[in-house]
């Protein structure tokens, strides 16, 4: 409750400093961005993190399923570590060099971002299948559940609330960096932000960043919520 | 633990000493700044080699945005930079545009910045207007020679031709909102890319898009023989690059005048009224000083070193 609270207290504030920025026609001498130019970028923007994060989670739960079977468990370390560094490296360094390898546009800001949104879904996904007591399985196995159903029916749906955290935490990450796809030919807030570093003038950037910081809000939260009506019943921390 | 304290304070001694190292007693010291482009780039280094020459302690802050450098002059993190009288008339002193000539226009920023404490030195009557330009084949095409033709072109297609500009373009108010209004026409938001000072011509290069803002001094407007769509409405005002300085750092080393002047006599020009060849001459001249930058990949003091010597400012 209390939570909700405060989500509801910093949503309120970011949508009134947007309002209020977009209110006024210029800021020192240049234009702010209109109603029209906010709706534009929201919508680039959330299709850039829907796209990456869509494919992150498709490859992260595919690759979190494929080296948790015993055969591929020495794939593990090299998956992971990869993912690892993949996020390691700086999302501005990650997105910059995208830049001569697939030029301008968003097929780049894509690539960027998923990699960069992979590690959160891979990791979590496989910390959540690798932590599924033994015995669950076994007696699949027993009831003569093939592999296939057993990863089906068993190891996703048990571990379904983890992996769902990753998406969460991945998709708050993507909408963060999403910000960065302006600088390789992208959309988005970042058009407004970026503009207003250029012009040197605070309430420009503003005007770029809290709708930003809304939509990772907001999107967490909304993931949240799917988060505790997927977990099973017999998962529920009864509160 | 204990063994490291004293390694420690070493650091500690280590960074105050080199946060607050100055050069050697009684040198004069004194900032120049520049922006974020080639040209400025170039400049930044004329000013920082040549003060350095005579017997200036010069540090230089580079890669700032205009409003930032301005910002920098006025709170005199930095004392000496070069901007466009365009710029300054536009966005410094915030006035509406009026077709004016060149030398006027000058004039007119000096005497109105000097109530700003700023002093602007002789200027270089390069011109560097924002232009936009489009591979020769897309005008030829689209039979459009100047900016009024390309707005018809721009409403005849509903503003569904892909353009390029940099992120302070994009809100100046000698940027693309004032030209969409002068010139009666509208870019469709989802034709329309920003980007970093730069971009918009290597997405031209690249054909990334039919449109771009660059700059008349760009190197690779000649490289590739690219359309400039003629300014028929004037909206563009002169910008010329001129030195200028804070009259507190002027004041205590008046010689900075006659040091930078010195540099802008080089240019065609320099130092007289403008005339139509003067700014022409001084165009191209400027144009082949980027193109050492853009296209011959000299580094900006390479390039700027290299202009000094041949024009025999500092020796070898």
């Amino acid at each position: 409750m209390r939570r909700l609270v405060i989500i509801l207290t910093i949503s309120a504030v970011l949508i009134g400093v947007t309002a209020w920025v977009t209110s006024m026609e210029k800021v020192g001498v240049f234009d702010v961005f209109t109603w029209g130019d906010l709706a534009n970028e929201a919508r680039n923007h959330f299709w850039m993190v829907f796209v990456a994060v869509g494919i992150a989670t498709g490859v992260g739960v595919l690759l979190a399923v494929l080296v948790t079977r015993p055969r591929f468990s020495k794939l593990a370390t090299l998956v992971i570590g990869t993912g690892n560094v993949g996020q390691s490296i700086p999302s501005l360094a990650l997105i910059a060099i995208m830049l001569p390898l697939l030029g301008l546009g968003f097929k780049s800001v894509i690539v960027a971002l998923f990699i960069y949104g992979l590690l959160p879904i891979l990791r979590n996904s496989y910390a959540g299948i690798r932590n599924i007591d033994p015995a669950v399985i076994e007696s699949a196995r027993g009831m003569g559940m093939s592999r296939l159903q057993i990863a089906r029916k068993i190891e996703l749906p048990l571990a379904r609330p983890v992996i769902m955290a990753g998406i969460r935490i991945s998709t708050i990450i993507t909408v963060g960096t999403a910000e960065l796809a302006v600088l390789v030919g992208g959309n988005g807030f970042g058009r407004i932000t970026f503009t207003g570093v250029f012009a040197y003038e605070p309430l420009l950037i503003l005007q770029g960043a809290a709708p930003t910081a809304l939509m990772a809000i907001i999107l967490g939260f909304m993931l949240e919520l799917v988060e505790r009506r997927i977990t099973p019943r017999g998962l529920k921390v009864e509160a | 633990m204990r063994k490291l304290i004293p390694v420690a304070l070493a650091l500690v001694l280590a960074v105050v000493l080199v946060v607050t190292a100055c050069g050697p007693p009684g040198a004069k010291q004194v900032t120049v700044g520049n922006k974020n482009f080639t040209e400025e780039y170039i400049i930044g280094q004329m000013m920082k080699q040549l003060l350095e020459d005579r017997g200036f302690n010069v540090s230089l802050t580079s890669g700032l945005s205009t409003t930032a450098l301005r910002q920098g002059m006025e709170s005199g993190d930095i004392d000496i930079c070069a901007d466009y009288t365009g710029t300054a008339w536009m966005i410094h002193l915030a006035h509406a545009y009026e077709p004016t000539g060149h030398n006027e226009l000058y004039e007119m920023v000096k005497q109105e910045d000097a109530g700003n404490n700023f002093v602007w030195l002789d200027p270089m009557w390069n011109h560097n207007s924002y232009v936009l330009v489009s591979w020769a084949q897309f005008a030829t095409d689209n039979e459009v020679e100047t900016l009024s033709d390309l707005a018809a072109l721009y409403q005849q297609e509903e503003g569904k031709i892909t353009t390029y500009v940099d992120f302070e373009f994009s809100a100046r108010p000698d940027g693309l909102p004032a030209l969409e209004d002068s010139y009666n026409f509208e870019v469709d938001a989802a034709y329309l890319l920003t980007g970093v000072p730069g971009i918009s011509t290597l997405g031209l290069e690249n054909h990334e898009c039919d449109v771009a803002m660059a700059f008349g001094t760009d190197a690779i407007i000649g490289k590739y023989g690219w359309h400039v769509y003629t300014d028929d409405l004037s909206f563009w005002p002169p910008y010329d690059l001129t030195p200028y300085v804070r009259a507190e750092v002027l004041d205590e080393y008046p010689e900075i005048e006659d040091i930078l002047n010195e540099l802008v006599a080089t240019f065609p020009g320099g130092g007289e009224a403008a005339t139509a060849e003067a700014v022409s001459e001084c165009q191209q001249a400027w144009q082949a000083l980027n193109a050492r930058v853009d296209t011959d990949k000299l580094e900006p003091d390479e390039a700027a070193h290299e202009w000094l010597v041949q024009n025999g400012l500092i020796e070898e």
